[in-house]
């Protein structure tokens, strides 16, 4: 026997789904003007010839997508592979897997030490990681540049104390980069990560204890793999971010030490080569969303095995 | 003629699609007297809540027709059906006082000041919740909560107050009094209430009728000593109260119209004369229902009904259950009322004779 | 009893469980990493010299002169400007479409509206923000306009996700059966809508509307790939001054940017905590 909806609630049905869309329609156009929309344009952008003074020609040609792999000498043609482009592709993604790295070891002590706090103080600690979120990522940027400057904060109780005779060289390096990206995103790592251990029920770790596991062992064998969605999310929650990051290097690189973020930029700017900018900016698009989908399997994968 | 407020025809309500249909409620029709107290009782899922909200009119039916009052209301929206809703939860407006919950439905029905404030007053005079009328409803205890929005679904006085297990989230002492507080407001306000509950025993102490639901059908209407003490299916008297069943021969069958013969239990050489359903008519066994407060224990053996040693005896206070495992091996349950002066104690292990009596012997449908 | 307590027993420190070796250690050295560099960076906005290094005395000095720059003037005004305009538009368009998408059943395209919605926060800014230079720049030569519209336009849209996330949030929360009591009191749907959908529903929406405010407040990359020339706004003037030399005004301006958003957030956190 087939089952056929009555005709009143298909036409409930139908009503609702026809008010849903209404309702949506505004955001959705909106971010089809001032978002989703103009990426198509960078595609388009990328099969474009670069005009001499900025912007395009509207000529069909694939020069962007050939810069951004292989580089062409001026003088006798002969084709190699871009070193500067790879290298600085290259570059970003250690960096942002070090960045991603160095915000785990200090995010998920810090999210385990807030989620077992009492109740009563657990809102004020969790209220103190969220304030950075929220401020002004470059002003923290800034924020770091004064205190790693030669003549910063550092340099100047170390050289007064007499540790170091003259000033350790920090700013503009990848060091600085590493350390500006590490404090920026070091919130979206913790917060997640308190989501998960939040819900977390300890008498998983007492039973735990009680059929003789050591702590690390706790750790490891119990609490970590309970709360993994939530280390899943808090890394792609700073790789992907670090990856796609223009205001930290800037401010902390100097624009000696590019990431792939001021590559784009300088292409827009300086270089006056936007077909390759916008080539440069999908390829970024693309390594991003496979990061994502990446998460979503592996978010699947553990939903799957927790059942 | 029975002076109906609620006809519910053939209605049934689906839900998804093959091959996850999920049959709710199907093709039930029933009627619900004006004034009465009536209990839509069954399991969890058997599809009471859906009758009650597609009563209500927050659900449609994927056929069948609702009348109130001889008006076709199937497809009018909750705002336009004289009926109003106690929720489980009591869904009490967070954002409002208790007085203010009390006088929404009235606002909405754009009724003057002055009546509002009048019917307000009223209602919390006959819910006892004058002193607490500022309140926001966060502020007050779950039975008081639970009066308030008593109140508010009937200060609009509907034609039929719905109760979704208005009671389920108060404690054992709070609902006996709510038990009681329930029936006196519906004594006192006329209103037809339906009630929906799982609990056998709120629905046998409160209801005037009450339809014994299961897997979205509705099995037997009846009063609460009708359900109890005459129940035709083994869904029933396995639901509400305890049951013995014990399979018996049919022996002895009258002819023609006439529902009386007799049955023979096993290894028994007498046999009881009891009404056969005619369904059965023609089956050489049926299924026996009896109460274990309708058999008695001996220690003699002897013209018993059944036979068998006593397992284990379990002391309830007012009375003792005997579990005795009866000669083929199943399972049997006597309940005894205890008394002062002790009486008849087996101890486990004894062989004893279960008796009773013929009229207490049901042969059920199936 | 009392000496049991103080007296001589040595007792061995009770063991917790939820203690891990180290992590509090870690923990509290992260929050003072977190907090260390922005309160130097606040303490030497009241600095009376010119030097971001040396402490001369304690002065309002570069706030003052921060006050006076006309340029930190209009960036300022700008930057409310679009804070507050992205800020009312995400959220009336976040709150529709947080109506549309939540509690309802599955309808045809619903994901396809999350992902749109939630778009902004996937796809890096600095992706979005050369998207709209492009695009922006094309509509700019055909229609002769560059006002404020444009930045205006950006940042509505980078703040739907923000916006909508509270909202729905506060939706997915709310008790169905409130909406589903007004219908059976004789209310209609519109009446359901405004005396209980909504007024239930506001905090979710505040909460909606401040953090868009501070989300369009801190924008930098977008702002300073979109916007025209003479268009700076805070965040853009500061990226720009670091070609100078840097002085406490800028330390100046960063403390009041921070004292905004603590502000906003703060009211953030209470509001969305409101029970009723």
């Amino acid at each position: 026997m087939s089952r056929t909806l009555s005709a009143l609630e298909q036409e409930q049905i139908r009503r609702k789904t026809r008010a849903n869309w209404l309702l949506s329609t505004p955001a959705l156009l909106l971010l089809l003007f001032a978002a989703s929309g103009p990426l198509i344009i960078v595609v388009i952008y990328s099969f474009l010839s670069s005009g001499n003074y900025g912007g395009v020609v509207w000529e069909f040609s694939t020069d962007a997508w050939f810069n951004v792999l292989y580089t062409k000498d001026i003088f006798d043609d002969t084709v190699s592979l871009s070193d500067a482009h790879l290298s600085i592709f290259w570059r970003s993604v250690q960096l942002s897997f070090l960045t991603t790295v160095l915000c785990l070891f200090f995010g998920f002590p810090t999210a385990y030490f807030i989620a077992t706090r009492p109740p009563s103080t657990r809102n004020v600690w969790l209220f103190l990681i969220t304030i950075p979120f929220w401020t002004n990522l470059l002003i923290r940027t800034f924020a770091i540049l004064e205190l790693i400057r030669n003549q910063g904060v550092i340099n100047n109780s170390l050289m007064s104390l007499g540790l170091i005779q003259e000033p350790i060289r920090m700013l503009y390096t990848d060091f600085a980069i590493l350390v500006g990206m590490a404090y920026v995103y070091l919130p979206l790592m913790v917060l997640p990560i308190y989501a998960s251990m939040e819900r977390f029920d300890f008498r998983f770790v007492e039973a735990g204890y009680d059929l003789y596991a050591s702590r690390i062992k706790v750790l490891r064998r119990i609490i970590i793999p309970i709360i993994k969605p939530g280390i899943i999310a808090g890394s792609i929650l700073v790789f992907v971010p670090s990856l796609g990051a223009y205001v930290t290097p800037r401010v902390l690189g100097g624009g000696k030490r590019l990431m792939v973020g001021n590559l784009i930029e300088l292409q827009f700017g300086q270089g006056k080569n936007w077909p390759l900018g916008a080539a440069l900016a999908v390829t970024m698009l693309v390594i991003v969303m496979v990061a994502l989908i990446f998460y979503v399997r592996l978010v699947q994968k553990s939903e799957r095995n927790h059942g | 003629m029975v002076d109906d407020t609620i006809r519910i025809e053939g209605v049934g309500k689906y839900f998804g699609a093959e091959p996850n249909l999920v049959k709710a409620l199907d093709n039930v029709s029933v009627n619900i007297r004006r004034n009465e107290f009536f209990t839509l009782l069954g399991p969890s899922g058997c599809g009471k809540t859906t009758l009650l909200r597609l009563i209500a009119g927050f659900e449609s039916p994927s056929f069948g027709t609702i009348l109130l009052d001889n008006k076709d209301i199937t497809t009018l929206p909750p705002y336009q059906r004289s009926v109003n809703t106690v929720f489980q939860s009591y869904a009490l407006f967070p954002h409002l006082t208790v007085a203010q919950n009390i006088s929404f439905g009235l606002e909405m029905l754009n009724k003057p000041k002055h009546e509002i404030n009048q019917t307000v007053d009223e209602m919390l005079a006959l819910v006892h919740m004058e002193e607490l009328k500022d309140r926001r409803t966060n502020q007050i205890s779950g039975g008081q909560q639970q009066r308030v929005a008593l109140a508010r679904a009937l200060a609009p006085k509907p034609d039929v107050l719905l109760l979704d297990e208005p009671l389920s989230a108060l404690d054992y002492k709070l609902r006996r009094g709510m038990q009681i507080e329930l029936k006196r407001l519906q004594l006192e306000t006329g209103i037809t209430f339906i009630f929906v509950t799982h609990d056998q025993e709120e629905a046998l102490t409160m209801s005037d009728r009450i339809a014994v639901m299961n897997e979205g059908h509705i099995l037997q209407v009846g009063s609460p000593d009708e359900i109890y003490n005459d129940p035709q299916e083994r869904f029933v008297a396995d639901f509400i109260g305890e049951s013995n069943f014990v399979e018996v021969d049919i022996v002895g069958k009258a002819s023609g119209a006439s529902s009386s013969g007799s049955i023979r239990f096993a290894n028994s050489k007498k046999s009881y004369p009891v009404k056969i359903p005619a369904n059965k008519k023609n089956d050489k066994k049926a299924l026996v229902f009896i109460r274990p407060e309708h058999a008695r224990l001996d220690g003699k053996t002897r013209g018993a009904t059944l036979t068998g040693t006593l397992a284990n005896k379990l002391f309830f206070g007012t009375d003792t259950n005997y579990h005795i495992d009866l000669d083929d091996g199943s399972q049997f349950v006597v309940r005894a009322q205890n008394t002062l002066e002790g009486g008849f104690s087996p101890a486990v292990g004894d062989k004893l004779g279960i008796f009773v009596d013929e009229n207490a012997l049901k042969v059920l449908k199936d | 009893m009392a000496k049991q307590m103080t007296g001589g027993l040595i007792r061995k420190k009770p063991f917790s469980i939820t203690r891990q070796h180290g992590f509090t250690t870690i923990a509290l050295i992260c929050f003072f990493v977190l907090y260390a560099p922005i309160l130097t960076l606040v303490f030497y906005s009241f600095n009376a010299g010119n030097n971001l290094m040396l402490w001369e005395g304690f002065s309002f000095h570069w706030y003052v002169k921060a006050y006076e720059n006309e340029l930190v003037q209009e960036a300022a005004i700008r930057s409310l400007i679009i804070a507050v305009s992205a800020s009312l538009i995400s959220t009336l368009v976040a709150t529709m479409a947080a109506l549309g998408t939540t509690r309802t059943a599955k309808f045809k395209g619903q994901s396809m509206i999350f992902l749109m919605i939630n778009q902004p926060l996937m796809v890096p800014e600095i992706v979005t923000a050369v998207a709209l230079l492009i695009f922006f720049a094309i509509i700019k030569t055909f229609t002769g306009y560059y006002g404020l519209g444009y930045l205006i336009a950006a940042h509505s849209a980078f703040c739907v996700p923000f916006a909508y996330l509270p909202i729905k949030a506060r939706l997915d929360g709310m008790d169905l059966s409130l909406e589903t009591a007004a219908g059976d009191l004789y209310a209609t749907p519109f009446r359901v809508f405004r005396r209980v959908t909504l007024p239930l529903l506001f905090p979710g929406i505040m909460a909606g509307a401040m953090l868009a405010f501070v989300i369009s407040l801190d924008d930098v990359i977008i702002t300073e790939f979109v916007k025209t020339a003479g268009q700076d706004t805070l965040p853009t003037y500061m990226l720009g001054q670091l070609r100078r030399v840097i002085t406490p005004e800028i330390n100046a301006i960063s403390t009041v940017l921070l004292g905004i958003s603590l502000l906003v957030v703060t009211l953030f956190f209470l509001v969305s905590r409101k029970r009723f």
